[in-house]
């Protein structure tokens, strides 16, 4: 199976390896300080079972870090006056006579409170390709049309 | 020992109580809305909890446990923060412009976006390390790691659950509209299609268009389909009192889906210290334990004394001035018609569900209500205690509410040292009315 790409801004990336890293640490310390006694034994014990499976969330938890930096695809921008929406791009659109600038983001970083809409959201994919000027509708069951105002792509 | 057992137990008693204040706190979108009679954070977080088991099990490749775990934890943060809104800082005082702005979704400037979303998210976590204070430091960790995990959205379950929490949002709103003709539901599509990202979550918010808008279900979407009739039925328990407090005269009594919601908190604060539970299984045993009764009558030690020919008494008020105890003919005779009814409840209950889930979920039910299981018996005891815990509430409101025959009948039933302890401190704090 193909490895999934996982769409990051250099700050998202960052954030992901700051996460996996804590986890590592925590993982040793857990080692280092709560490893039960049997843990060199042969015998199983309540204690060393939970122990065990405290461990394994942690381990679970890191592997699927681990999957992310192993699948992260840097967002590049695009030259700065392309007005075609792609992932990094800052948009002002107008959805019913109300302003709103959002940021077209991979999944890992959508927060959509933050203005940042992922690209695998209806309308994420429905704004994506397209281009300043035009207009795009999102219907079912409510039509909405988005009127991309501005395509900006911020400086690095 | 004995000092450090009693401080244990006095720690997890104020907790149950503070996290018990969700169950008297309405959630705040429904309130400006209007809505009238609206669900409580607490009823919210139970049905949340179930979604996302079921599904988190579609979804596949994640931690039940984290995620479940997850699901009680999101909300703890509004305990003493509250619940909060976007629309909370337009809102106007006048009820019909209100109205008006409820039938749009609000944009802000970008900075208005980072000073809301820093804000709320301070206030929150403030509120939540309050609640926490005084646990164990272990669980303490535990506890916010996990609300991080839902806040950030890094790790898989923490991302999936937040959709899955809005998703039950978003459920309710359409719940409401069809019962109300409100909430409006513009803005909610215009959020949730910029929201939704996940691809079985966008795949279920079709399954909600086609299901309200009264479309064809097309054939692929059948599976789904059930999975929302199986929600909707959990709804149920929803704003339904339960007839324990109610043929006692309690007003506003608390609702079955409440009652979980702080069974599941109690399981997993007094659980986690036997090493025996698998805490995935308790938590979802506690989940369902009462799921017969979108079916099944909830049965009260009250109707026992009354029944003779296997009827309930519908009319409370026949009940309430006597609050005759059953005898122990009368009880077994109990017995065996609350276990017929509720097995056929249950039966009920599950048929909505696909093979896969419906033997899950069952088959846990078995686990309590036979005793089967480690965990089953550890949750039925620790139904007792929460009950014990809710009357002892009660009885400081309503004087005239008994405690002694239910304590003696706990003390004589529970046989897990932790919940013990938790009876000890219930009684003491019955016996000083100013702790």
């Amino acid at each position: 199976m193909a490895n999934k790409k996982y769409y990051l801004t250099k700050e998202g990336l960052d954030k992901v390896k700051k996460e996996y890293e804590e986890l590592k640490k925590e993982k040793r310390s857990k080692i280092k300080t709560e490893a039960p006694e049997v843990f060199h034994s042969e015998d199983v014990n309540p204690e060393y079972i939970s122990f065990r499976k405290d461990m394994s969330v942690l381990e679970e938890k890191i592997a699927k870090m681990e999957e992310v930096i192993r699948g992260a695809q840097m967002i590049e921008s695009p030259q700065k006056d392309c007005k075609e929406i792609n992932l990094g791009a800052e948009i002002t659109v107008d959805v019913k006579g109300q302003e709103d600038k959002i940021t077209l983001v991979g999944t890992m970083e959508a927060d959509p409170a933050l203005g940042k809409i992922s690209n695998e959201s209806p309308v994420g994919k429905a704004l994506f390709g397209r281009k300043e000027g035009e207009e795009v509708t999102v219907s079912s069951p409510i039509q909405t049309v988005y009127k991309i105002k501005k395509v900006e792509y911020p400086s690095k | 020992m004995k000092k450090e057992n009693n401080e244990r137990a006095g720690v997890v008693f104020n907790f149950l109580k503070e996290v018990g204040r969700l169950k008297k706190m309405p959630r705040r979108g429904w309130v400006i809305n209007q809505i009238n009679n609206p669900e409580t954070i607490a009823e919210h977080i139970f049905r949340a909890t179930a979604m996302s088991w079921v599904l988190g099990k579609r979804k596949g490749g994640l931690n039940q446990e984290t995620l479940l775990k997850i699901a009680i934890t999101h909300d703890l943060c509004e305990v003493y923060a509250g619940d909060t809104t976007p629309y909370d800082s337009v809102l106007p005082k006048d009820k019909k412009r209100l109205k008006e702005l409820m039938k749009t979704w609000p944009r802000f400037s970008q900075k208005e976006k980072e000073r809301n979303s820093v804000k709320k998210h301070e206030k929150e976590k403030k509120s939540l390390e309050d609640l926490i204070e005084e646990l164990p430091n272990d669980f303490k960790k535990e506890l916010l790691d996990l609300w991080m995990d839902y806040e950030n959205r890094i790790n898989p379950e923490g991302r999936f659950f937040s959709q899955a929490d809005r998703m039950e949002n978003f459920l309710q709103a359409y719940e409401y509209w069809e019962y109300y003709k409100s909430p409006p539901l513009e803005p909610w599509w215009l959020w949730a299609r910029e929201f939704f990202d996940e691809p079985l979550l966008v795949y279920f918010m079709n399954v909600l268009e086609y299901r309200f808008h009264k479309k064809e279900i097309p054939k692929e979407m059948k599976v789904s389909f059930k999975d929302l009739e199986f929600f909707s039925l959990l709804g149920k328990l929803k704003r339904k009192p339960r007839r324990e407090w109610v043929v006692e005269g309690i007003e506003d009594a608390e609702t079955t889906a409440e009652h979980v919601y702080h069974l599941l908190v109690l399981v997993w604060a007094t659980g986690r210290e036997n090493k025996e539970i698998d805490m995935e299984k308790a938590i979802k045993i506690a989940l369902i334990h009462d799921m017969h009764e979108i079916y099944a009558p909830d049965f009260t030690l009250y109707d026992a004394a009354f029944l003779s020919e296997g009827e309930q008494k519908e009319r409370v008020e026949e009940i309430v001035p006597q609050r005759k105890k059953p005898t122990e003919k009368q009880k077994e005779k109990m017995r065996e018609i609350k276990r017929e009814s509720e097995e056929e409840g249950m039966k009920k209950a599950v048929s909505f569900l696909e093979d896969d889930i419906k033997e899950e979920v069952y088959g846990l039910w078995e686990d309590y209500s036979k005793k089967r299981t480690v965990e089953g018996d550890f949750v039925r005891q620790a139904n007792e205690v929460i009950n014990l815990f809710q009357r002892a509430k009660y009885a400081k409101e309503y004087k005239e509410i008994d405690c002694d025959f239910w304590l003696k009948k706990a003390k004589e039933n529970i046989k897990d040292e932790n919940l013990l302890i938790l009876i000890e401190e219930i009684e003491f704090n019955l016996k000083n009315k100013h702790a």
